[in-house]
């Protein structure tokens, strides 16, 4: 899977961990490095997600890197939207 | 004469009955945003309450009530459930919703998520206690969801039965993360509060942050109102709850281990209740100190043959117990197992029959089934399908009009044909080796 020049070392990274992490904790079907960056975390055109995907997601992500996510955020649709949006706010906002 | 209860009670004109962005809102503005609400109603009598904020959902339950209305609250969010509630009243139901997603062809009234100051001096309603309050509804095997009424005494009943078993609760606030529309959540976050004097937080803490924020702006001390997989998520986040007093899981079983891990974490107690949609609140217990369930208040078991039965209280008519129970004495049990093929997943509640009915009702799918994955407890369902015409992604779209998300097959795996015996039948452990087998070919390849 390609990842764009646009993407930072450091964040492609987190993406990697991230893909890796959606498909442990939930129990996806694709291999880590197949999951399209840009593809919707909800939705049958993405990933399919639901809300207590979300809650996994949340747990693991504040965990691993210590981010905090409130689904009442304003940013909160942005962040979720899809897996590179979600790395880029784990990479700006951790503190582990 | 006929027996009437009041839609508050341990409220006083000022006392506050919900919370919103910090603002307390008091028990007279609700009443006179509960009148004109009810002044804006159709002249029908059935609607469908799909106010997703908490507070909007309590206006329009209680303009319902005012209004002689009885509430359908469907089995979930998908629209062809809302759909096959509404079938037996077509003509005579409307729906209020806080949103915009609900099926298209049924007539809607917009519930503001902010109380109107009308400053109209008004009353609540005090429904007759054999009034029709709610029908809720579970998955029914056919595809059409099954009807259990609950009458206003009933409700009324139950709520005031938890309130004793709690003990003072002074002005606390009620935070859920279960919809009203639930069983669970009709019970421990409207009624409760209703009949008790307590007070109620809008929204649904859905993220650990959230339950944070929740917590921070209650401004009185909080019970929380949960389920086991909300309750993992925040002891294994280590969120902190100062300002929680209690806490009540339900919807699935609890693992006495992880309320011991939230009772030594938080420091309060977590209680847990034992119910359905049929009976309501049936028993209760704390499981970090006794794995015991205590009978709710005026309830019996009775055994009929190898069927356990419930009845009493507030159960309008005796209901099965699902479960293997064994009885220490009158009011004690504990459980011991499942003897149907419920599904608990997340809080939510059907049966495989339900699943696999509505799975291969889909169109172009020629046989499926649904199958519980071995280990993990939170793993998802799996299902195989045979579709020769049709894609992943448009069965798990069909299925999603019928089936909440929680239920939606994680894998879902497209096959030839499944390994049915001669009877039809097919063994658990043919699905085993089918996901087995599956799974290697992914490996290999």
């Amino acid at each position: 899977m390609m990842r764009t020049a646009s993407v930072t070392p450091v964040a492609a990274a987190i993406e990697l961990e991230l893909a890796q992490v959606l498909v442990e904790v939930l129990n996806l079907e694709a291999p880590a490095r197949e999951i399209d960056p840009l593809l919707p975390l909800f939705g049958d055109q993405g990933l399919g997600l639901d809300s207590i995907d979300i809650l996994e997601i949340a747990v693991a992500v504040s965990k691993r890197y210590g981010v905090q996510i409130r689904s009442d955020d304003p940013d909160s649709e942005q962040i979720f939207a899809s897996l590179r949006s979600l790395a880029s706010h784990v990479a700006e906002h951790r503190t582990k | 004469m006929a027996e009437r209860h009041p839609l508050l009670r341990g409220h006083t004109p000022d006392s506050v009955i919900a919370w919103r962005a910090d603002t307390p809102i008091c028990a007279a503005r609700f009443a006179a945003a509960a009148a004109a609400l009810a002044d804006r109603l159709p002249a029908r009598r059935h609607v469908v309450n799909l106010c997703e904020d908490r507070y909007a959902f309590m206006l329009g339950f209680a303009a319902s009530l005012a209004a002689g209305q009885t509430t359908l609250l469907p089995p979930s969010r998908a629209p062809g459930a809302i759909r096959e509630s509404c079938r037996d009243f077509a003509g005579d139901v409307y729906c209020l919703a806080d949103h915009d997603e609900f099926p298209g062809d049924i007539d809607a009234i917009r519930v503001p998520t902010m109380a109107e100051d009308t400053g109209r001096d008004a009353g609540l309603p005090s429904p007759d206690a054999a009034h029709l309050a709610a029908i809720l509804f579970t998955s029914g095997s056919t595809g059409k969801p099954v009807p259990h009424g609950k009458t206003w005494g009933s409700l009324v009943a139950g709520a005031r039965a938890l309130g004793t078993r709690l003990g003072p609760v002074g002005r606390a606030t009620v935070i859920g993360t279960i919809p009203p529309q639930h069983m669970f959540g009709l019970e421990t976050t409207i009624m409760l509060p209703w009949q008790n004097g307590m007070s109620v937080y809008p929204k649904r803490p859905l993220l650990p942050a959230d339950l944070d924020a929740a917590i921070a702006s209650a401004q009185t001390p909080g019970w929380l109102m949960t389920s086991p997989v909300h309750l993992r998520a925040c002891i294994a986040d280590g969120l902190s709850v100062r300002g929680l007093v209690g806490a009540i899981s339900s919807t699935m079983p609890l693992d006495p281990a992880l309320a011991r891990a939230a009772e030594g974490l938080w420091d309060i107690p977590v209680l847990e209740i034992y119910g359905s949609t049929e009976a309501g609140m049936i028993a209760l217990r704390r499981p970090a100190r006794d794995e015991r369930w205590q009978l709710c208040e005026g309830l019996r078991l009775r055994a009929q043959g190898s069927q356990l039965w419930v009845e009493g209280g507030h159960i309008a008519t005796p209901q099965q117990i699902a479960d293997q129970v064994t009885q220490q004495d009158e009011r004690h049990f504990t459980l011991d197992g499942r003897t149907s093929d419920i599904i608990k997943i997340a809080g939510k509640r059907t049966t495989l029959a339900a699943l696999n009915a509505a799975l291969n009702r889909i169109e172009g799918v020629q046989d499926g089934v649904f199958f519980v994955p071995e280990g993990r407890a939170k793993a998802r369902l799996a299902a195989f399908v045979v579709a020769p015409d049709r894609s992943v992604v448009e069965i798990r779209a069909a299925l999603r009009q019928h089936v909440d998300p929680a239920f939606l097959p994680r894998p879902l795996r497209l096959v030839s044909r499944l390994p049915r015996e001669a009877t039809g039948k097919i063994p658990r452990q043919a699905l085993v080796a089918l996901a087995a087998t599956m799974r290697d070919a992914e490996y290999a390849g």
